[in-house]
């Protein structure tokens, strides 16, 4: 018996719009959303931003001798230490880090409009940590395959 | 200078593969490292050395929110780097151009020289398969039907499909 590839590709097609159309409303962007905040998050404090979508993550730039001073004589947080340039003193700019969905798409965000404005000022000093690299969406990816075949095994 | 041989793994696979049965195989090696390196275990399926007091004790650590178990992974970006270098009858190349910013990194943990001499009680060799699993692999993509390797592609297409929902950057 032969097997109609014709038929078994559009099948396909039908169950693949369906993941997507369904994926943009029952909590697939949520997931990644949250994905994308932790994998942003967990960078910037280990020191790394990256400065375009699917770029490289690079050291941030170093604080200046004056800054690590008020930062020795004044601790905030145990998330860093005087000298590193992990975007954290107090930790509030990225424990802030939020996402939103709306019409089919996620936008990675921040919870409070003084954060919004407080990333947008260190990225343009020099700083930029908003982007996602290549192995982020990499990760992100993995984390989606899993949950997509659960939902074509549904569907099937 | 990264040696190529410390960075790219050559793994021997059917002379008779066609190109898609050689990704397939490339797809499942590349979640069978990174699975493996996961639970803490190299190449030979033996487990990685031990992370020194004084990492344990850093910042990075905490911020990585890393356990003692050895993965290989600070922001994950190393193992999730994994790529196919060339696709050949009979054979795959996988793990890093020479030219990538990877490159140092991985060779420091494969050979455990990490910026020094070459000290194998430090090294932890991760890009490779016990044969036994590359076995499994062949065997699994040998039996692998028509519609299998249809929706393999598939899926390949709704996840690219999501992924282009998500608006970072500033």
């Amino acid at each position: 018996m032969g097997i109609d590839l014709s038929d078994f590709k559009k099948k396909l097609l039908e169950i693949g719009n369906k993941i997507i159309t369904e994926s943009s409303s029952n909590g697939v962007l949520e997931t990644l959303g949250e994905g994308a905040n932790s994998l942003i998050k967990k960078r910037t404090r280990l020191g790394y931003g990256v400065s375009s979508h699917e770029g490289d993550k690079e050291r941030l730039k170093p604080l200046s001798d004056a800054y690590k001073k008020v930062r020795k004589s004044h601790p905030k947080s145990s998330d860093t230490t005087p000298a590193k340039s992990n975007l954290t003193r107090t930790g509030e700019m990225l424990d802030s880090l939020d996402y939103q969905v709306s019409q089919g798409s996620v936008k990675i965000t921040f919870k409070t409009q003084n954060n919004v404005d407080k990333a947008g000022y260190v990225t343009q000093g020099g700083r930029p940590f908003m982007n996602l690299s290549k192995p982020e969406i990499n990760q992100l990816k993995a984390k989606l395959n899993d949950l997509i075949y659960e939902r074509i095994k549904n569907l099937l | 200078m990264v040696a190529k041989a410390n960075i790219q793994t050559i793994f021997n696979i059917p002379l008779s593969w066609d190109a898609s049965q050689r990704d397939y195989a490339a797809q499942l090696i590349i979640e069978k490292i990174q699975a493996n390196t996961t639970k803490g275990l190299d190449k030979n399926g033996d487990s990685f050395s031990k992370y020194s007091n004084e990492y344990k004790h850093s910042v990075d650590f905490h911020n990585a929110d890393k356990s003692n178990r050895v993965n290989l992974q600070l922001t994950g970006d190393m193992l999730n780097s994994i790529e196919v270098i060339q696709s050949l009858p009979g054979k795959l190349i996988i793990g890093y151009p020479t030219g990538s910013k990877m490159a140092g990194q991985v060779e420091g943990n494969q050979i455990g020289s990490y910026g020094h001499k070459p000290n194998e009680a430090h090294a932890r060799p991760f890009l490779g398969l016990p044969k036994e699993q590359l076995d499994l692999i062949i065997a699994k993509v040998n039996s692998l039907s028509v519609e299998q390797k249809t929706t393999n592609d598939f899926m390949n297409n709704i996840l690219n499909s999501l992924l282009g929902r998500v608006n970072s950057g500033n």
